[in-house]
């Protein structure tokens, strides 16, 4: 071995395994550091940080009198039977289902600053009995059918609990189509309407796609154009409250909202995919609703700390969020809550 | 020298040659790499990043698919590029792309990758396009090549269109490979065993096909061990480098569970169920496993008085037969440089195999990308139409003979004449040790 004479190779290889090693190191060595502060003192004012240089959106909402979520919790239970087709493969992937789906879901909203909390049939229905005098609860359903201990043709306990002010948000199957006792699925004739007040669901066999970006699509980067279960809002009752975002084929919107009694149910299109995992927890997050309006947006680069205010009146709650199409961060600030109490969630 | 017909280039060679080469190849990269992009695996790197910044590593959530080695990368790319500000979105989604998500060519995404994410993305890779130049050109010397062949060699690298097009357009990681082969060959020959260990180690870890090569590189330094008496010290420190970088880079996930996830991208093609995809995997394995076994014998019989030729044709060889296993463009990079360097070093006649390989090559990955590639061009510089690259799109994968569409017809195409290459250079690298064995039948009759 000729070391002077080697120098040049040796310093390619020296440079190949350093990358190796600290490219690992990063890998693990946890999330960059983003944090996001909002308060309103006459002006709405905000405090960015990030480490990394990143886009980022200032949302100034009026929520229409629609309370925040005050907890968010995701239904999964083997015991009783899930009923969805088609779970996404991407190419050499893991096979997105409801599991994985879930198991990454709370991940995406973490890095929202949402805790989620997985509960069981047993649990959403204690969740939701007691939740009947009034409640501001969350409940995130991707099984494709409901537990008979919340839903089914005699049971209607889920319907009670959203007009008390439950939010339920549903994807990969037609809205209450399906009720499951055990490992047996029943079918529920016109169950969307016990929801919605009409049959308006896409019933197509095929997972078609949108290509119209609609309300709120670029504002909160939405990203799932999938149409199949996705509701019509043009046959909901008419007086209904609804908004719909997202995508729309003029006739289906991939993200519906729609008012019951006091709560809300959000309806996406589509079969299970990444897209729509990541709309969902964006949703969720920014706390938007069917009754909430968009006041204000402010959008930039952010690296280091950055300083802004926004000239809003009335604004309720504020959703700032950075990586734009490839999301990174995301918090909701409600700014009814005393301007010295808002809350700061730093990752 | 370098000639041109008529064409005088004698100040072209040696480093300076090499430096010239090397220059010019940069600039044809840099050239093309803001202007055409191949989307899909251009989106998931940037996917992959956001999910290192989020704090959920490589499986935490869904985007990649592969060994941890590439992951690694980008997340060392993931410090450097954090401060760049054009950096802070690495794409957007365009209302007037979301026609191509439908067709029926899988991996378009209306998720367009900005410029400036593409150039990031592409300029590593084009500084490891030309550290394997330098490298096939050092390799070339050393086997007692003159500077004009060698700085051919590093040309064929360096201009050739396959090489280009991998980490100007697609911004795919296979050059790594080729570079980390050549590297291993050239530790090797220069007497190092525990370095070649560890990046043979990231070699595999980053795509699989080096395995393939395994016992030739054992036997060979058992071989050049017995030489000098250092035999078992010799296999024990390549052994060693190779396990620690194995255990090294795999530690995180086998801690947290993520291990079989690693492997998703071999597992999940392993599930598919068509008929022709499985007898095409079946007879790329044969023709995989019988040239690890092939090229090991051989190697094992010594060919030849000169060590390091046996060595460099039968790691070459082994090479050849593993990229068979899937046909797919930008697998054959990993071989590439010593292909290139057993052509200039050993036999001229690999030239040609080497050309058709990184021709074909060229073809099969542009017929299977294009338009996909022009996504970028018409979005992000207005360049052409979104809505005729969305048309384009579509036409491309149109039926137009039997179930057979131009995307089809171009890809298959270009995969025959790429792996006609391959075999031209297999039946090439055999004709002696067969002339040989049919030569001793005769004799023995």
């Amino acid at each position: 071995m000729n070391y002077r004479k080697d120098v040049p190779m040796l310093i390619i290889v020296a440079v190949i395994i350093a990358a190796v090693v600290i490219g690992e190191v990063r890998v693990f060595s946890g999330s960059d550091h983003f944090s996001a502060d909002a308060r309103y003192d006459g002006a709405l004012t905000y405090e960015l940080e990030s480490g990394p240089a990143e886009t980022y959106s200032v949302m100034a909402f009026d929520d229409g009198g629609f309370d925040p979520n005050s907890s968010v919790s995701i239904y999964m239970d083997p015991g009783y039977a899930s009923y969805y087709v088609n779970p996404d493969i991407a190419t050499g992937a893991r096979e997105l289902d409801e599991e994985y789906y879930v198991e990454q879901l709370v991940k995406a909203l973490k890095f929202r600053s949402v805790e989620a909390s997985i509960i069981d049939a047993e649990a959403m229905a204690a969740l939701m009995s007691g939740g009947i005098g009034g409640n501001t609860d969350a409940v995130i359903v991707l099984s494709g059918s409901l537990p008979s201990t919340v839903y089914g043709e005699d049971e209607d306990l889920i319907i009670r609990w959203i007009e008390a002010g439950g939010r339920l948000y549903w994807a990969g199957n037609s809205l209450g189509a399906y009720s499951s006792d055990g490992e047996t699925v029943s079918t529920i004739e016109n169950g969307c309407s016990r929801f919605l007040g009409s049959e308006c669901l896409n019933g197509s066999d095929e997972n078609g796609y949108a290509f119209s970006m609609a309300d709120m699509c670029q504002e909160l980067c939405l990203q799932n154009n999938r149409m199949r279960y996705a509701v019509a809002p043009g046959l909901l009752p008419d007086g209904a409250v609804h908004r719909e975002i997202g995508y729309t084929d003029g006739t289906y919107s991939s993200v519906c909202m729609a008012g019951l009694g006091d709560g809300m149910v959000c309806v996406l299109g589509g079969e299970f995919s990444n897209n729509q995992r990541s709309d969902l927890a964006q949703i969720v997050a920014s706390g938007i609703s069917h009754l909430s309006t968009l006041l204000d947006i402010k959008n930039g680069t952010v690296h280091g700390t950055l300083r802004g205010s926004m000239s809003v009146d009335g604004a309720d709650f504020v959703y700032i969020h950075f990586g734009g199409f490839y999301p990174v961060y995301g918090v909701r600030t409600d700014l009814r809550i005393a301007a010295s109490e808002a809350i700061v969630h730093p990752s | 020298m370098i000639c041109l017909p008529g064409v005088r280039f004698d100040w072209m060679t040696g480093v300076k040659g090499l430096a010239i080469i090397i220059l010019i190849g940069v600039a044809l990269r840099l050239a093309v790499a803001p202007l055409l992009t191949y989307d899909y695996d251009i989106y998931h790197w940037g996917v992959i990043l956001e999910n290192i910044r989020t704090g959920n590593g490589l499986y935490g959530m869904a985007g990649y698919y592969y060994t941890p080695v590439w992951g690694y990368f980008l997340g060392a790319e993931s410090i450097y590029l954090a401060p760049i500000e054009s950096l802070d979105a690495f794409g957007y989604r365009y209302e007037e792309m979301l026609g191509i998500e439908a067709a029926d060519a899988i991996g378009h995404s209306a998720t367009v990758t900005t410029t400036a994410f593409n150039i990031a993305m592409k300029v590593p890779l084009i500084i490891v396009d030309a550290v394997t130049a330098y490298l096939i050109f050092t390799l070339i010397r050393d086997l007692g090549g003159d500077d004009r062949k060698a700085c051919i060699g590093a040309a064929i690298w360096m201009l050739g269109p396959l090489v280009i097009y991998m980490s100007g357009i697609q911004a795919m990681f296979d050059p790594i490979n080729g570079m980390l082969m050549i590297l291993v060959v050239l530790l090797l020959i220069r007497g190092y065993r525990f370095l070649p260990g560890v990046l043979f180690s990231i070699a595999a870890l980053l795509k699989f096909f080096p395995l393939f090569a395994i016992f030739v590189l054992l036997i060979y330094v058992v071989y050049k061990g017995r030489e000098r008496g250092t035999a078992p010290r010799d296999v024990l420190l390549m052994v060693l480098g190779a396990g620690i970088a194995a255990v090294v880079i795999y530690i995180p996930e086998i801690l947290d569970g993520t291990f079989m996830d690693s492997l998703s991208f071999m597992l999940a093609r392993a599930g598919n169920s068509d008929v022709w995809y499985i007898l095409n995997i079946a007879i790329g394995a044969c023709v995989a496993l019988g040239g690890m076994i092939c090229f090991s014998y051989m190697m094992w019989r010594k060919p030849g008085a000169d060590l390091d030729k046996g060595f460099i044709i039968c790691i070459t060889g082994a090479l050849l037969c593993a990229v068979c296993l899937s046909t797919t463009a930008q697998y054959v990079l990993v071989v590439l440089p010593l292909l290139i360097v057993c052509a200039m070093a050993y036999d001229g006649r690999l030239k040609k195999a080497a050309i058709i390989v990184a021709v074909g090559g060229l073809f099969a990955a542009a017929a299977s990308q294009f338009p996909g590639m022009l996504v970028g061009a018409s979005v992000n510089l207005g360049l052409m139409d979104p809505a005729t690259v969305v048309d384009w799109i579509y036409d491309y994968t149109e039926p137009i003979i039997g179930s057979e569409s131009i995307f089809t017809i171009g890809t298959n195409l270009g995969n025959i004449f790429e792996y006609a290459g391959i075999v031209l250079a297999l039946v090439i690298i055999l004709e002696g040790p067969l002339r040989r064995i049919l030569f001793r039948r005769r004799a023995a009759s």
